[in-house]
């Protein structure tokens, strides 16, 4: 598979970072995701994933998780929906 | 992929699903995954290979737990166990 270097970019941001590291989550929702075991970006990626890259879903997971609103959700989508642009 | 050696240890269902993105493969691609798993899989929601990947990554990448997760939730064997935690932290190691 050959990478585009926007590609790696966004695989580099689900190698190990903070999940404070996506768009959309600050320190506070990071925190809060942290304290629910969402700790590292690929475990959200994850979650993306087996809510089947529904945004609705995962609008409302971020929600009840961490009290996300409309737009940091929308923003947080973003991130894993590029990467599976890139990867899947 | 690096290393033309530990390809040669792989299966060719392994190197098969490493080598091209996986999309929306059904659950039946990933490499442990047998014709009855599968039907199990499926059963309870995980029809593409995507969205097991999704469950290893919500275990923290740990095989130990996902191969306990996927024995007793959803019938597999010991091997199947395994071979299927084995193909996803690999593809994880290749794409993340």
């Amino acid at each position: 598979v050959s990478l585009c270097q926007k590609g790696r970019e966004i695989g580099r941001a689900y190698g190990g970072k903070p999940v404070g590291s996506l768009a959309g989550i600050g320190e506070v929702l990071g925190k809060k995701l942290e304290e629910r075991g969402f700790d590292k970006a690929y475990v959200v990626l994850g979650q993306f994933l087996v809510l089947k890259k529904d945004e609705d879903l995962f609008w409302e997971w971020l929600k009840d998780t961490c009290g996300a609103n409309a737009k940091q959700s929308r923003d947080c989508f973003g991130c894993p929906q590029e990467w599976c642009d890139a990867f899947l | 992929l690096q290393g033309t050696k530990e390809m040669d240890h792989m299966s060719p269902r392994l190197r098969a699903f490493l080598s091209e993105p996986i999309g929306e493969k059904d659950v039946g691609w990933v490499d442990g995954v047998s014709r009855e798993l599968a039907i199990n899989l499926v059963t309870k929601g995980f029809t593409k290979a995507y969205i097991l990947l999704g469950q290893f990554l919500l275990m923290h990448k740990n095989e130990a737990e996902f191969q306990k997760w996927i024995i007793c939730c959803c019938g597999a064997t010991e091997c199947e166990a395994q071979e299927s935690s084995n193909c996803l932290k690999e593809w994880c190691a290749s794409f993340l």
